[in-house]
């Protein structure tokens, strides 16, 4: 059985992962904006960004935006790799059956 | 993990990705593609039924138009922060290497210097299938690096210009008015009501 990434396999981290994974290397989204989208409550989001933050899969950019407070969000280096990992073990489990 | 639960999750992988693509192209694309269908349907249509007045009427809606891209861009505050990106450089590019091949292949006149009243509708209608063309093929080139809908937009509009001006005659203008700024209108209402 291939082996699946524990962080990644979690479902709201997994759509998370796969929102960054969708933006150019380097492009941050918007903590807002990505909470929206997927559905999650600020809190639910937060809790699931820190995990990734704390595993180095993705990086929290706190900054003033015409005087406001803004939180973006983008995926590392390392979480990139990890998520196209686990993408290749799914397909691999597809593959399997 | 079963085969099935596996499917569902690159299912989902697949559909997170395209919404966040789809967010990011209803805040940018939306408003301009409506904007500039206006300007084209305006300005075409101007160079159709009132021709001595077109130059000046294509000059203040290109400064509209410029202005109302910009305005759009300062109000919509982007979900994205985005470090630099060369592929802008290269978009520019294209168009600009384009943009002479197609003039030199559309706009030479042999025969320029006893102008004709033939002579003068033709070049008014290769000057306006020109100008029609060009920044079509900059969709097509931000489409390739953004979306492919872009891409397919900017294939179609080009396609009826240029069927326009090999079978619409004397109603070339009107032609393009209809068609390319319907389709930038259109497109733009559809990526408004579709794309979230």
């Amino acid at each position: 059985m291939p082996e699946l990434d524990k962080i990644i396999h979690s479902p709201a981290r997994l759509r998370i992962m796969s929102a960054l994974m969708a933006l150019r290397r380097d492009d941050a989204l918007d903590f807002s904006t990505l909470g929206g989208t997927l559905a999650l409550t600020d809190g639910n989001l937060g809790a699931h960004l820190q995990t990734l933050e704390e595993a180095g899969y993705v990086k929290i950019e706190k900054s003033f935006v015409q005087r406001k407070p803004r939180t973006h969000v983008r995926s590392t280096a390392r979480g990139r790799a990890q998520f196209e990992a686990h993408v290749e073990s799914l397909r691999e489990i597809i593959k399997g059956a | 993990m079963t085969p099935a639960d596996a499917r569902s999750a690159l299912g989902e992988i697949e559909q997170t990705a395209a919404k966040i693509r789809r967010l990011i192209a209803h805040g940018h694309f939306a408003p301009l593609l409506i904007l500039w269908g206006g300007i084209w349907i305006a300005g075409f249509g101007c160079q159709q039924f009132f021709p001595a007045q077109a130059g000046w009427a294509w000059l203040v809606l290109d400064l509209g138009g410029f202005l109302g891209s910009w305005l759009v861009a300062v109000r919509q505050q982007s979900p994205m922060k985005k470090k630099g990106d060369p592929r802008i450089g290269l978009f520019w590019v294209a168009l600009m290497v384009y943009g002479v091949i197609w003039m030199g292949l559309l706009l030479s006149f042999p025969d320029a210097r006893n102008p004709s009243a033939e002579f003068l509708a033709a070049m008014t209608r290769r000057t306006g299938a020109y100008w029609a063309t060009v920044p079509m093929f900059g969709y097509v080139v931000a489409g390739l690096f953004l979306d492919r809908f872009l891409a397919w937009l900017g294939l179609a509009v080009t396609g009826l210009t240029l069927l326009g001006f090999v079978f619409a005659g004397d109603y070339f203008s009107l032609w393009v008015a209809i068609t390319g700024g319907g389709a930038l209108i259109l497109s733009g209402l559809f990526i408004r009501k579709f794309w979230r």
